[in-house]
């Protein structure tokens, strides 16, 4: 039997030396393909977004926007139809930056990104383009079953501080979508969790058909149950008819909100 | 106890235990159970630029503002051997209605407008005054790139929440005719600007000229304008802003100069925001009163849903440091029925008699010290 230790033994450590070598690298592929999937380089993406905000204990509030982004620059616009208070309102994404416009005091206001769009736990930077391969780097990968599907999970840490998350586990399928995510603060605190059970497919791409986001800060105890606060986001039309260029401006926010 | 028994009891309060946080954790994972589908979407692309930018019809819309209230208090600090001194109370009524149009026949022009009345039948005829117009204007995009507004309209520029409009140098725009052309993709936004802001017009030389360039450098807004006119001087405006740990920075500086006078104004402030507080914070300085000594310091706090309740609490604390006067106020609003606006305030103005913020700046008809404000708002937009 000992004759056989030493093999068995050498070949277990090569096999797991070689896994983690190429986990290492297939993950930063992973990592890349995922937002390869999700990503539209060639045209502009527009959608309607309904996102129904429900605080621990039951209030409801529900906001509808219609959003138009172009990947290729980063840029993103988004008008708010409802509620009445809000419509009107606007925001544009310029790389890194963000204006918000209120067309009551025709203002716009220079702001950061990583703020929560229309106090819900859905971000401004949600609205971005993935970009995990840039802005995270995988440090460990297993692979886990989530409900049906099976998923690779990875851990990631943020290569950059413009992120709102510097901590973040994703479970991905095989297809490269991202069917949940948590946050994780600095600290290791979970911040919130985002399901995507379902996709459409718009071209070649994908956009995720709907959203659920759990806000693990905003917590209340209901009848001896934690509530989260839970954000729903529903992505409809999704749509790559082409935009001019002026739509990514201030003066064109200006000029459509009503 | 043997091994076993302990064993068995610690793997039941294990087993409790973990049962506990199952049932008391809000979780996710059972929506991907039985999803969805994943779908393909309509091969027909939706045009959602073509709800914002065109319209076969012009639309209108109102608005309509009534705001009743008691404010009772003291114009003197009271004194309590004679509580009735200085006492004084006062019914306000006032209403004001806003009638909107906006035509898009074309996504390359729209008119709008509004006109306004108002009534405040405890000063004067309860009668609604004539309508007036409050902007009149149109846009026309020229060559798919220029932006043009034509007409009255309104415009801000300066950052000032607190100390509201003290560097929006073109804060009288909405009582002018202006032609405004911009050039959105030129650096973050390049306007152009002349204004027709007095009467009897009838040389280039009288209109007022204005321009104003944005750009984001490192992170950080940059805003330089400009405005000239014969009669006013020059007035030039940089802003500054930055986001650091999710606060707003920022710095406006106006520099004024004419044939007699050369000053500043400077303003600078920070603005925080949680999902149920927002707090802000300005320092003014006006360098256009005598002796360049005129500082001023604000403060102010937002608090949504106090415990739990319906209840908002507003606290501002504003103090003008050339004569050591102030405003301090507490407010509770809440929204009793819909539409409503219900506001208990306490206001109270500080400093020596005849001072900025005791007679000159308090919102006061009565210029009162201290008084109790009781209000109801009815605000219907449609």
């Amino acid at each position: 039997m000992n004759r056989y230790r030493l093999p068995i033994a050498l070949s277990i450590a090569l096999a797991a030396l070689g896994s983690v070598q190429a986990q290492g690298t297939d993950y930063s592929e992973l990592l890349k393909r995922v937002d390869a999937t999700v990503t539209f380089e060639g045209s502009d993406l527009s959608a309607e977004y309904t996102i129904v905000k429900r605080d621990p204990g039951g209030a409801t509030s529900t906001t509808v926007a219609t959003m138009f982004r172009r990947d290729a620059t980063g840029q993103f616009l988004i008008l708010i139809l409802a509620p009445a208070i809000d419509k009107g309102k606007g925001y544009l994404k310029e790389g890194d930056n963000l204006w918000l416009y209120d067309p009551v005091d025709r203002v716009f206001t220079f702001t950061s990104a990583k703020e929560r769009f229309q106090n819900s736990s859905f971000r401004n930077s949600d609205f971005n383009r993935s970009n995990f391969s840039k802005d995270y780097t995988p440090v460990s990968g297993t692979r886990e079953k989530l409900g049906k599907f099976e998923c690779t999970v990875l851990e990631l840490r943020a290569t950059n501080d413009t992120v709102s998350f510097p901590r973040m586990r994703i479970w991905v399928t095989d297809d490269y979508l991202v069917r949940k995510i948590e946050d994780y603060s600095l600290s290791g605190q979970l911040m919130r969790t985002s399901a995507i059970p379902s996709y459409q497919k718009v071209g070649d791409k994908w956009v995720a058909a709907g959203m659920v986001i759990l806000d693990h800060l905003k917590t209340k105890n209901v009848g001896g149950k934690v509530e989260y606060e839970r954000t729903t986001v529903t992505i409809a039309k999704p749509s790559l008819a082409a935009l001019p260029g002026s739509v990514y401006t201030k003066e064109y926010l200006e000029k459509v909100a009503r | 106890m043997t091994k076993v028994g302990r064993a068995r009891i610690v793997a039941i309060l294990v087993l409790a235990a973990s049962v506990s946080w199952a049932q008391e954790e809000e979780s996710l994972d059972d929506l991907f159970n039985d999803p969805v589908d994943d779908t393909v979407s309509e091969a027909t692309p939706t045009d959602h630029l073509a709800q914002f930018v065109t319209d076969d019809k012009i639309r209108f819309s109102g608005y309509f503002n009534a705001e009743g209230g008691v404010v009772a208090g003291w114009t003197s600090w009271p004194v309590v051997s004679d509580p009735s001194a200085g006492f004084d109370g006062t019914v306000g009524l006032t209403a004001t209605a806003n009638l909107y149009f906006d035509a898009r026949p074309d996504p390359d022009f729209r008119f709008y407008g509004y006109m306004t009345t108002s009534m405040n039948p405890l000063a004067g005829a309860a009668t609604w005054s004539g309508f007036s117009i409050g902007e009149l204007f149109i846009d026309y995009t020229w060559l798919g790139d220029v932006f043009i507004r034509m007409g009255k309209h309104d415009m801000a520029w300066g950052q000032a929440r607190l100390f509201e409009g003290v560097t929006d140098i073109m804060a009288d725009a909405v009582s002018g005719f202006s032609l405004r052309a911009s050039l959105p993709t030129l650096l973050s936004g390049v306007s152009v600007i002349g204004m027709i802001n007095r009467a009897d017009v009838t040389s280039y030389r009288q209109i007022c000229y204005a321009a104003k360039v944005d750009e984001v450098l490192f992170g950080t807004m940059l805003s330089l304008g400009a405005r000239y006119q014969l009669d006013e001087g020059l007035n030039a405006l940089v802003s500054v802003k930055r986001v650091l740990w999710s606060v707003d920075l920022l710095v406006d500086t106006v520099l004024h100069y004419d044939d007699e006078a050369f000053y500043p104004r400077v303003l600078a402030g920070f603005f925080r925001e949680w999902p149920d507080i927002k707090l802000y914070g300005e320092y003014y300085y006006n360098g256009e009163t005598e002796g360049g000594q005129d500082h001023t310091a604000g403060l102010a706090c937002g608090f949504n849903n106090i415990v739990g309740s319906q209840l908002d609490l507003g606290l501002q604390w504003i103090h003008a440091f050339i004569d050591g006067s102030g405003s301090a106020t507490a407010g509770v609003t809440w929204k009793p029925w819909k539409y409503i606006t219900a506001t208990v305030a306490v206001p109270v103005a500080y400093g020596p008699d005849g001072s900025r913020y005791v007679t000159t700046f308090n919102e006061d008809v009565a210029d009162r010290r201290l008084a109790l404000v009781f209000g109801l708002e009815m605000e219907v937009s449609f």
